[in-house]
């Protein structure tokens, strides 16, 4: 097979841009790579930050409900030591404006 | 020099145990000026009228802090023109059964009603017969239809109070409803702050006589 130089230094010519072009490629495919690998760890992170989250909602809800249950504790407390209610007899008028001897 | 120092003495005594808190008040009332005489005039039935109680919101529930449990009066003198009553009032804060430590006093009211369109009740505290919460108490109101801050028709209530507490007396009653108020301590001291104890009492006391009105 006989080459022609003059096809093949076209051709070689008509490569170059597309050599550049595979190059650019390259390095997109590099950042992109970098990219997905950010977002990897992101999104672990953001995981462990959810688990976090929920189990302290978790604790906030069980709160909730405990202090329900202490308001309703308070509320019986608050009637049962209001309501002995006791009035011992004091003086009539007639006793504090008499002179005293 | 000495003198002075006597007078600051005597003075931070008297502060020490003391407190004077003074309320002024206004309101205007859609009744006429008889109606609202014959309220403030009926001092044997202040104990049963609207606002002798007061109550607090705690957690949703009403708690009853102190209420008038006796009014009595004795006229000195009555004419069309003016009247003199002495008034005897018992309160019993909450949680109290003590009768010693219930606040009460004696009352001089006098009524003048020699202007025909307004009339004024002045009550002082009788200082030389039984009282316990108080040192001393003036209630001066003036009572008047025309009055310039209200509607044409309706009677306007002019008040002002002076109210000297016994910081050492209402020191007593405080322990003794904290006492037996348990967990519930922390919310029901408030009511005991500083000059809280009869400035909330009064003020609720007249608040609710007008609005009846």
């Amino acid at each position: 097979m006989k080459f022609n130089p003059l096809f093949t230094t076209l051709l070689l010519f008509c490569m170059l841009p597309a050599c550049g072009q595979i190059n650019q490629s390259t390095e997109h495919l590099g950042s992109m790579d970098q990219t997905s690998k950010q977002m990897l760890e992101e999104l672990k992170s953001s995981r462990e930050s959810l688990a976090i989250a929920t189990h302290q909602s978790e604790r906030i809800a069980d709160a909730i409900v405990a202090l329900k249950d202490l308001s309703v504790d308070l509320v019986k407390v608050m009637q049962s030591t209001f309501a002995k209610k006791t009035t011992e007899k004091t003086d009539d008028i007639d006793s504090v404006i008499a002179p005293s001897p | 020099m000495r003198t002075t120092k006597k007078l600051t003495l005597l003075t931070l005594l008297v502060s020490l145990n003391s407190y004077a808190t003074e309320i002024h008040e206004h309101h205007c009332v859609d009744s006429g000026i008889e109606k609202v005489h014959q309220l403030l005039t009926r001092y044997s039935e202040y104990s049963t009228m609207n606002g002798s109680k007061y109550s607090v919101s705690l957690a949703g529930t009403e708690v009853d802090l102190i209420q008038m449990i006796k009014s009595q009066a004795k006229p000195i003198t009555s004419t069309e023109a003016m009247s003199e009553n002495l008034v005897w009032l018992v309160l019993q804060p909450a949680l109290i059964d003590n009768a010693k430590l219930y606040p009460r006093f004696l009352l001089d009211c006098k009524v003048n009603w020699s202007a025909r369109n307004s009339f004024t009740q002045k009550c002082t505290l009788q200082k030389d017969k039984q009282h316990f919460g108080l040192s001393d108490l003036t209630i001066n109101l003036l009572i008047q239809t025309q009055d310039p801050l209200c509607k044409a028709g309706s009677t306007g209530m002019k008040m002002d109070f002076r109210i000297d507490g016994n910081s050492d007396e209402i020191d007593q009653i405080k322990k003794a409803t904290l006492g037996p108020a348990g967990i519930l301590s922390p919310l029901i001291s408030t009511f005991f702050d500083e000059d809280a104890f009869f400035r909330n009492y009064f003020s609720h006391l007249y608040d609710q006589w007008t609005k009846s009105l």
